[in-house]
């Protein structure tokens, strides 16, 4: 199927485009439209999936793209200057082919746990399908400028639903949001621009990100490799990494820039909770793995210690803060937290195995995450209250979703037989084995995995053990399990995340050549 | 036969048996038992028929294969496991009959099983890891059977994060090894592997096999139905770290193995300490579980591996029993009096009563308290002999192996000898309900227990320390002739710990009649031993510790970083107001006033105009004149 990248790309906004000319009452038409709009992007990835071609075996970046489309979007000649040109640039490789799919799925299963939104359907389906279009294209696009419009297009959807739709301190969160996000883009418009500066393609200055990450640097560019001169002690090329480093690692978010996470996550309605962990932190961590390290492997090499550290202290300080919280919701914010630091550790451990680990932990956590959340949602929508301790012993009255919260909650502490085992154990296994890593960072990180045993199991035994007991005697008639609605929802997930945990090479097998060669573009730069 | 279907059928068809029986309209447990039955006579098969080793692996991850390995050790163990569990499931039937959670119950069942299963069948240590973990979940999943009870999550969610802990330090031993050897295969071990991983993966058999003092998990246990209690906390997942360390001790480091040793040895002791003034049933036959499991663990530690095996073994037999006995005792106290029914205070004169449980218990308990002719004896000798031979060969402070060992197996034999009087002779007592005779679905599994912990099944010689056992899985190593005193020793011993016991407790004595009147559990001095060393309270101080760092960090990210994010918020909207103001008086103060001044000029030019036209001409008139002279002079 030609094109297929911009079917993925557009028809969600397509969708939305049409939805504004529809009159607002028909709130069941937007529900259906959205689903649809989201079911065909989804059914379109799948078809991705199975025309990629697992065994292309790069020898640059260049030749690491399927699906490839290329198109001029502005090529403005200014005489002296040069030529200003932004391409209209997709593609897909083995790191971004499980993203994309597992975008457009959660993309789904966010549209289903939206069936119960009363308020304003018609803009909210509108933006939530934008926000779905400009997901999708920060993982297929290859032009950086393209990348970036797309990153910061995510805010605006983002800033709307969580501060129309959202909980009580919605506008607090959805300000603390956007500012954050904001102040991380900055960091990273600096070093997109300072790489358009240095870096030509055929003789021209480009946004390409295949370009950029072959290294094709001008000679007078400050970025270039091996440049003298420091700025405060630093090269350019290392300020650019931290710049980057500090932009995607808010959006990861990793510690110390992680408390709008929380809030936003708290503030969120359901289904955009689920989007916002299940997606937009991946869109953090996939910047990681495709312009941090992409484009500056040399410095990362020299950075490893301390994007790790960064890793182990997420991992420990989200895991622990996650012991500390009465909210449902937010100790699952907080989980999230210490499971994107394993993507850190797995990207410092600059190995095939932790990479392709922190790969898998992304989509793992993709998967468990949202699920976390929407059990969040099933009790917050019975009784408009998630707080631990005004629940106990649920499981006795509510038994489907006592399973469902044990599955989810045994996959979010790692347990073998799920995938976030798996991610982890790869994860662990790249830090242990690395050149570039000290022992500690992997034993650290073994210590997250007893935390969140501690704070999962310590939830399900206040929440779903013991004697049945409600805060409010009001909420007794909405104590019901779970609906078929809520059904379908959770079990997609709960079998992916089995499957995956057993045949992890369903996934792995589309990235290997990818990671592999990207593993051997690193080792270029080894010392 | 020499497929890889035919062993995943063995493991996996007792966890399918359970989910038909929880999915199945009638909730039916015959589903469990007869495939796990199945899954029993098919392994038998396979142990009669089979000889040699069969690996087969397959690349999990990308350039990483797990492989599972069958040799005769792993399919013995595997009987040994399905057979324990046939019982126990059996048992159940009458023991869990009442239970609205049956179907669930024996689903749980059926996943542990096929846990365990995988445990035995794995050749990878990831692989093992994977099934160590998911044993640990069964595990707690039915320690937590009844988890409305008050307590009981609790001790469920303890006895997971003990295991935890250890399990972290056998991933991490895990990995280091690869990192150093790139290699998890069992079967490929070789040479020493150095110390921290050896520490390391010692530390998580640890942790499964409750030894000192990671034990507190398995006295938290005992809060899980009966049964469970017999099956995966005595008989079968407890020795999984037993069993891990009979795989790996061949290379494990020197110094790691004289550390198992030590271990096991205080555990042995410390169990054998705190079983002693128990009055919970099931709280002894848990630290008597302890004290044996470090019996085993000393065994491997000072290079008698295959007797911690038999131990292993034998002892799965016998303590399955005492478990069921114990079963029996209280599912009939239950139905007798509102009392405790695990209590030894509110016990005794039961021997007539239950005349199938005496029996069993008497003979488990032999076994147990290790007097010739039975199964414990024989195994329990060869380690001790195992410790002498390490002792002679390591001088002085060895020494204490031994001797720590054969005082724990007089403190064992006086233990169940207190244990036994107090709960079978002399008078019953707040018996006023009917008694309802053992049945079948009881007697048989004790009965068979009983059975298989006396010497004739494991051997003809009954002084042997060695059993058919050995023979069947080739092992050759281990023929030890010391003409030592050992046995002799150990059989005195344990005489003088039974007979002292029987001076101590025997019907009619001053503390029998003592006990029942006051209701104090011990005297103060004796709390120490009696709370096992007050381990589990140290596991809650180590979880509130990290609770108390918890609010600590969560104040870090409420008063720290926010704050500092609203500092900068804030004093970025101040400083917008001073520019705001600043833009008010001092920039747009000058255009103001500029235009403040045109319209003021404005103003007051137009107020020289008036209303009728003849001034305003005259005005016209009197400027046309003014400018035509300055045209004209200028």
């Amino acid at each position: 199927m030609p094109n297929i990248l911009s079917y993925i790309f557009v028809f969600p906004l397509f969708i939305a485009l049409l939805m504004l000319v529809i009159p607002a009452q028909k709130e069941q038409t937007f529900r259906s439209m959205a689903l649809a709009a989201v079911s065909v992007q989804f059914i379109l990835s799948v078809l991705l999936m199975i025309d990629f071609d697992q065994s292309i075996d790069p020898n640059a970046w260049s030749d690491a793209f399927q699906f490839v489309e290329k198109l001029d979007w502005i090529n403005l000649s200014l005489d002296t200057v040069g030529n200003f040109k932004i391409q209209y640039f997709l593609g897909v490789d083995g790191i971004s082919l499980p993203l994309v799919v597992l975008s457009s799925f959660v993309m789904l299963i966010g549209v289903i746990s939206s069936w119960n939104i009363r308020k304003k359907v018609k803009g909210y389906f509108i933006l939530y399908l934008i926000l779905s279009s400009s997901i999708m294209g920060c993982f297929i696009a290859l032009d950086f400028f393209l990348f970036y419009v797309c990153f910061e297009f995510m805010l605006l959807p983002m800033f709307f639903l969580i501060g129309i739709w959202g909980g009580k301190r919605r506008s607090y969160a959805s300000i603390k949001f956007f500012l954050y996000t904001l102040l991380g883009s900055l960091f990273i418009l600096v070093v997109m621009i300072m790489l358009y500066m240095g870096v030509r393609e055929e003789g021209v200055h480009t946004f390409s990100l295949v370009a950029m990450m072959d290294g094709n640097y001008t000679s007078d560019s400050v970025l270039g490799l091996g440049k003298e001169g420091t700025i405060l002690g630093f090269s350019a090329r290392a300020l650019a990494f931290i710049f980057l480093l500090i932009g995607f690692g808010i959006k990861l978010p990793s510690v110390p820039v992680h408390t709008w996470l929380p809030d936003a996550h708290v503030e969120a309605p359901t289904p955009i909770s689920v989007v916002l962990a299940g997606l937009l932190l991946k869109v953090g961590a996939y910047g990681l793995f495709r312009i941090l390290y992409g484009i500056f492997p040399d410095v990362a090499l020299e950075y490893a210690g301390l994007v790790a550290f960064f890793g182990v202290v997420s991992i420990l300080y989200g895991g622990t803060n996650a012991l500390a919280q009465n909210d449902l919701k937010r100790m699952v914010a907080y989980s999230s937290v210490s499971h994107m630091g394993f993507v850190l550790v797995g990207l410092a451990s600059m190995t095939s195995t932790g990479f392709l680990g922190a790969l898998f932990h992304m989509v793992s956590h993709g998967l468990i995450s949202p699920a976390l959340f929407l059990i969040a949602g099933v009790i917050y929508d019975r009784t408009n209250n998630r707080t631990i301790d005004c629940f106990s012993g649920l499981a006795s009255k509510m038994p489907t979703y006592t399973f469902f919260v044990a599955l989810f909650f045994f996959a979010g502490l790692g347990l073998p037989g799920m995938s976030g085992f798996v991610g982890e154990l790869m994860v662990l296994m790249g830090a242990f084995t690395s050149n570039n890593l000290k022992l500690w960072v992997g034993l650290l990180s073994i210590i997250g995995i007893i935390i969140s045993a501690a704070y999962f199991l310590w939830t399900i035994q206040r929440m779903f053990y013991g004697t049945y007991f409600i805060r409010k005697p009001a909420w007794e008639s909405n104590m019901f399990d779970l609906t078929i609605r809520e059904r379908w929802m959770l079990i997609p997930l709960a079998v992916l995340v089995v499957v995956l945990g057993i045949f992890p090479r369903l996934i792995l097998d589309y990235s290997i050549e990818t990671i592999d060669f990207f593993i051997q573009h690193l080792s270029k730069y080894a010392p | 036969m020499n497929s890889l279907w035919f062993f995943l059928i063995i493991a996996i068809l007792p966890f399918i048996g359970g989910l038909m029986g929880y999915f199945s309209s009638g909730k039916r447990t015959v589903f469990a038992i007869t495939s796990t039955l199945i899954s029993f006579l098919l392994t038998v098969y396979g142990i009669a028929s089979f000889s040699g080793k069969l690996s087969f692996s397959s690349e999990w991850l990308n350039d990483f294969e797990i492989a599972i390995l069958i040799d005769k050790t792993s399919l013995l163990l595997i009987a040994l496991v399905t057979f324990i569990s046939i019982l126990v499931q059996v048992f159940s039937l009458e023991y869990m009959r009442e239970d609205p959670g049956k179907d669930r119950f024996y689903a749980k069942l059926g996943l542990f099983v096929f846990s365990m299963i995988g445990l035995l069948l794995a050749d990878n240590l990831l692989l093992l890891f994977v099934f160590w973990e998911l044993v640990g979940l069964s595990s707690y999943l039915l320690i937590g059977f009844w988890y409305e009870k008050k307590g009981v999550s609790q001790s469920a969610r303890m006895a997971f994060m003990v295991n935890r802990v250890a399990d972290a330090a056998l991933l991490a031993g895990i990995l280091l090894l690869y990192a150093e050897t790139n290699d998890l295969s069992i079967a490929s071990l070789s040479g020493n592997i150095s110390f921290l991983p050896s520490l390391l993966i010692a530390i998580g058999a640890f942790g499964k096999s409750a030894q000192f003092p990671f034990s507190g998990w398995l006295t938290k246990a005992m809060v899980g139905p009966t049964p469970v209690s017999a099956l995966i906390h005595a008989a079968t997942m407890v020795a999984a770290g037993v069993y891990l360390l009979f795989r790996t001790a061949p290379y494990l480091h020197p110094h790691a193995m004289t550390v198992i040793a030590f271990v096991g040895i205080v555990t042995a002791f410390y169990g054998a300490v705190c079983a002693i003034i128990q009055f919970d049933v099931k709280k002894i036959l848990a630290y008597s579980t302890i004290s044996q499991l470090g019996y085993m663990a000393m065994g491997v530690g000072v290079g008698a591996m295959e007797a911690s095996l038999f131990h292993l073994f034998t002892h799965a037999f016998f303590k399955a029993g005492l478990f069921l006995g114990a079963a029996s005792i209280m599912h009939f106290l239950h139905k007798i009096h509102a009392k405790d029914a695990q209590d030894l205070r509110y016990m005794g004169g039961l021997k007539t009563r239950l005349p199938w449980t005496y029996r069993s218990f008497l003979i488990c308990g032999s076994a147990l308290a290790g007097l010739p002719f039975f199964s414990g004896f024989m195994s329990k000798d060869g380690i001790l002999l195992g410790s002498w031979i390490f002792a002679n060969d390591h001088g002085g402070w060895a020494y204490l192996i031994p001797d720590l060992g054969l005082i724990t197996a007089m403190l064992t034999a006086f233990y169940v000898g207190r244990m036994i009087i107090l709960i079978f002779w002399g008078e019953a007592k707040f018996m006023n309900g009917t008694a309802t005779p053992e049945k079948n679905v009881v007697i048989i599994p004790l009965a068979l227990l009983a059975m298989f912990s006396i010497w004739i099944f494991h051997d003809w010689n009954p002084m042997s320390h060695q059993g058919w056992m050995f023979s069947l899985l080739a092992i050759t190593k281990g023929h030890v002739s010391v003409g030592s005193l050992i046995p002799y020793l150990s059989i005195l011993l344990a005489m003088a710990g039974i007979i002292l016991a029987y001076s101590l407790f025997k019907p009619g004595t001053n503390y029998n009649s003592r006990i029942t009147e006051t209701h104090e559990p011990v005297s103060k001095s004796r709390n120490v031993v009696f709370h096992g060393f007050y381990l589990t309270y140290l596991y809650e101080n180590v979880g509130k510790f990290f609770k108390s760092i918890s609010q600590v960090f969560i104040q870090i990210d409420q008063k720290g970083i926010d704050p500092l994010l609203h500092f900068s918020a804030v004093s970025s909207v101040v400083f917008s107001k001073v520019l705001a103001l600043i833009d008010r008086f001092i920039v747009d103060g000058p255009v103001n006033l500029v235009a403040y001044l045109s319209a003021y000029m404005g103003r007051r030019f137009a107020g020289l105009s008036s209303r009728d036209g003849q001034t305003q001409l005259g005005w016209l008139l009197l400027i046309v004149t003014l400018v035509l002279i300055y045209i004209q002079l200028f």
